[in-house]
């Protein structure tokens, strides 16, 4: 019985994972996609005047990464801090339970938060790489940007 | 080396929106010679702006030949045309096209950033340049910092950094006062004496008409007079 309540935890945990990292996904996708749609004008004076389509692909993936990299920095930043707080001063649940757990519950009253590096290399690498995919096609689209059209001031 | 900056044989162009077909360009054959002063002109509509485009590798023709700096443009990828743009073409747009983000200085060295030359040497050309053409003092401002003469001049300085072998500018009078309009002329006039860089341009600027040493006047896509009076007159002279 038990075993089959952690094995449905376990499940609920990959599948609520799965959405946050689409959210993430669809975040990234929106983020890149807007800039590179903002940018056109910008993008065709530079292709008209000689940044060659690749060269324009490579830059719209590289700032698609730095601003992941920046982003990652700052969440694992705020992530850590709150993590170290609930590892250190934990999760108190006796206010919950004001008159003490019940009888059936046999774990401490105080939750500590426990991260292993192992699960946060493996968070920044998914996100990462899913940036980087995400990232081509804005960068196709990027590198297609229809001169002259382009250069029409907005 | 080409005594030619630019040949066009029987070149085409149509426009297609969904069913309708505009032809803009109909049959345009072209010779410009090195170092010449050259303008197109003729009334809205008559390809002037088309035919520049194509000759700077922005848009392609459907058919014809185009050789510019002794290649076919016809044959080559957009990657190539790129490079061909980067190395060997300046453009001057009508609305100028600097990026606002960038200052004046930053506009006009964009071009040698991209050919790779290093911080120092790029901002050194650029001022030499900027003291010749009167932007001198104006190298950090934003371009909505300047007037159109100047947003214009900036735009010159840039196409004209990278040393090319022609510079197409398209209208490059046409949202300037009478006075900074002579003074951009003057500009490229002597740009063009002293590097023998070839200038071709469309306009409707009479004062441009007056100032090219060659007039050649396009109506409905097709080249109707060549007329090279002026520059035998200039040659004369």
């Amino acid at each position: 019985m038990l075993a089959q309540i952690l094995g449905l935890d376990h499940a609920f945990n990959y599948i609520m994972n799965g959405v946050i990292l689409a959210m993430v996904g669809l975040g990234i996708l929106n983020t890149i996609l807007m800039r590179v749609l903002e940018r056109r004008y910008e993008f065709g004076v530079s292709k008209a005047l000689g940044l060659k389509p690749r060269q324009l692909a490579i830059m719209v993936v590289g700032e698609s990464l730095a601003l992941t990299a920046i982003s990652l920095a700052l969440g694992l930043a705020l992530g850590l801090s709150v993590q170290h707080y609930f590892a250190t001063a934990g999760l108190d649940l006796r206010w919950v339970f004001k008159t003490g757990l019940p009888p059936a519950l046999v774990f401490d009253p105080i939750l500590y938060s426990r991260l292993s590096v192992e699960r946060i290399v493996w968070s920044v690498s998914i996100v990462f790489a899913m940036a980087t995919i995400i990232s081509f096609y804005p960068a196709f689209k990027a590198a297609q940007t229809d001169l002259p059209d382009a250069l029409k001031v907005l | 080396m080409n005594e030619w900056a630019l040949k066009l044989k029987d070149v085409r162009k149509t426009y297609r929106t969904g069913p309708i077909e505009v032809p803009a360009l109909r049959g345009v054959t072209l010779t410009i010679g090195a170092g010449e002063f050259a303008a197109t002109a003729g009334p809205s509509g008559s390809g002037k702006t088309t035919l520049l485009n194509i000759i700077g590798g922005l848009d392609r023709a459907d058919t014809g030949d185009i050789w510019v700096a002794g290649q076919n443009l016809q044959v080559l990828s957009s990657g190539e045309l790129a490079h061909l743009r980067l190395q060997r073409i300046g453009f001057v747009f009508q609305t100028y096209n600097l990026l606002p983000v960038l200052t004046a200085l930053e506009n006009a060295e964009f071009t040698l950033l991209l050919q790779g030359m290093p911080a120092r040497e790029r901002r050194e050309k650029v001022e030499k340049l900027f003291s010749q053409i009167g932007l001198a003092g104006l190298e950090d401002r934003r371009p909505k910092e300047l007037s159109g003469g100047q947003q214009q001049r900036v735009a010159v300085a840039r196409a004209m950094v990278t040393e090319p072998a022609l510079i197409l500018a398209d209208e490059p009078t046409a949202n300037l006062d009478s006075a900074s309009a002579i003074a951009l002329l003057d500009v490229m006039e002597q740009l063009n004496r002293t590097t023998g860089t070839t200038f071709l341009f469309s306009t409707h600027d009479p004062q441009v008409m007056e100032r090219a040493h060659r007039l050649i006047r396009l109506r409905d896509g097709q080249v109707v007079s060549d007329d090279t009076r002026n520059s035998q007159v200039a040659a004369v002279a």
